[in-house]
C-alpha cells in the first residue's frame, strides 16, 4: 500500500516547504503591498476562458495534496526526493524574487451565489485579499501541483495508478486556476516552464541529493 | 472635480489600481472596509458612493 510506512525523513523538509511558501507568498505581500501591480491579462486568450465555478473543488483540494505530496514523494528514493525538494524550494524563492519585481493582478468576476461552488469561489476571493489580488505570477498552485506530478513521473516504484491520477489531477488544479479565474493563461504556462526547468537542472547535476544527504559525491 | 488619478487613490488605499478601475466601471463590488476607507478619503458619505441596485 501506498500509504503502509510513512517515510520520516520528509516531516522536515515539508515543514521547510510550508514556511517557505507562507513567506514568499505572504512575506512578500507586506512589502510589495504599496507596489504598482501590473496586469499580464491576454485579451485574445483570457477573455474566451468561461467562469466555471465547479473547478473550485480542484482548487480546493490541491491544499491537502501538496502537503500529502512530499511523503509520497519521499517513498520513491532519496536520490529523486531531495532534488525534487531542492527544486521547490529554488522554485519558490525565483516566484517570491517576482512578486516583488512585478506584481501581477487580476479582475476577477462578480459572482452571484447561485450555488455551493459559487458561494466557495467567492469564499476563496474573500480570504485571498479581496481588494488588491497579487502574487498571480508564476501561479503557486500550478508550480506545486507540477510538482506534486513531476516527483511521482517515471518513478516505478509509485503505483501505476498513482502516478496517472496524479498527473490528471495536476492539470485538473491547472485547469481550475483559469476557470475560477484566480489566474491568467501566462501564469500557468509560466509556471510550468519554471518547475520544468529548475528540476531538470536540479536532477541532471543532482544538487539536491549532493547538497542534503551528506554524502559528496551522490550515487555515482 | 478631485485631481487624483486611479493610480494615486489605489496607492492611498493600498489596492490596485486595476481594482479601483473594475469598481468605477461597476465590475466588482469592493469590501466593507475598502468601501469606508472610499468614503472617509472622499469625504462623501458611503451612499453617495455606492447604490444598492
Amino acid at each position: 500500500m501506498l500509504f503502509k510506512k510513512i517515510p520520516k525523513y520528509a516531516i522536515v523538509p515539508t515543514l521547510v516547504i510550508i514556511i517557505m511558501q507562507f513567506l514568499t507568498y505572504f512575506g512578500t505581500q507586506f512589502i510589495n503591498r504599496h507596489f504598482n501591480t501590473y496586469d499580464f491579462t491576454l485579451n485574445s486568450i483570457d477573455s474566451y476562458v468561461p467562469l466555471i465555478t465547479f473547478f473550485i473543488i480542484f482548487y480546493i483540494l490541491s491544499y491537502p495534496w501538496w502537503y500529502i505530496s512530499p511523503f509520497i514523494v519521499a517513498k520513491t528514493n532519496k536520490i529523486n526526493f531531495y532534488n525534487w525538494f531542492l527544486a521547490l524550494i529554488i522554485c519558490f524563492f525565483i516566484c517570491g524574487l517576482t512578486f516583488l519585481i512585478i506584481p501581477t493582478t487580476i479582475t476577477r468576476p462578480v459572482i452571484e451565489n447561485n450555488n455551493v461552488f459559487d458561494w466557495l469561489t467567492n469564499f476563496i476571493y474573500l480570504k485571498d485579499n479581496p481588494d488588491r489580488p497579487i502574487n498571480l505570477f508564476p501561479s503557486y498552485h500550478v508550480l506545486f501541483s507540477w510538482f506534486c506530478y513531476m516527483g511521482v513521473r517515471k518513478q516505478t516504484n509509485i503505483k501505476l495508478w498513482y502516478r496517472i491520477s496524479a498527473l490528471i489531477f495536476a492539470i485538473l488544479i491547472s485547469l481550475s486556476t483559469q476557470f475560477v479565474k484566480q489566474h491568467y493563461i501566462v501564469d500557468l504556462v509560466s509556471a510550468i516552464l519554471l518547475s520544468e526547468v529548475i528540476y531538470f537542472i536540479v536532477k541532471k547535476y543532482n544538487w539536491g541529493y549532493k547538497l542534503m544527504s551528506g554524502e559528496k559525491y551522490g550515487y555515482k | 472635480m478631485l485631481n487624483i488619478t486611479q493610480e494615486d487613490l489605489a496607492n492611498k488605499l493600498s489596492v490596485t489600481r486595476q481594482t479601483i478601475n473594475a469598481i468605477e466601471n461597476n465590475k466588482y463590488n469592493p469590501t466593507l472596509e475598502l468601501a469606508m476607507k472610499m468614503s472617509k478619503f472622499l469625504n462623501v458619505p458611503v451612499e453617495t458612493l455606492f447604490i444598492l441596485e
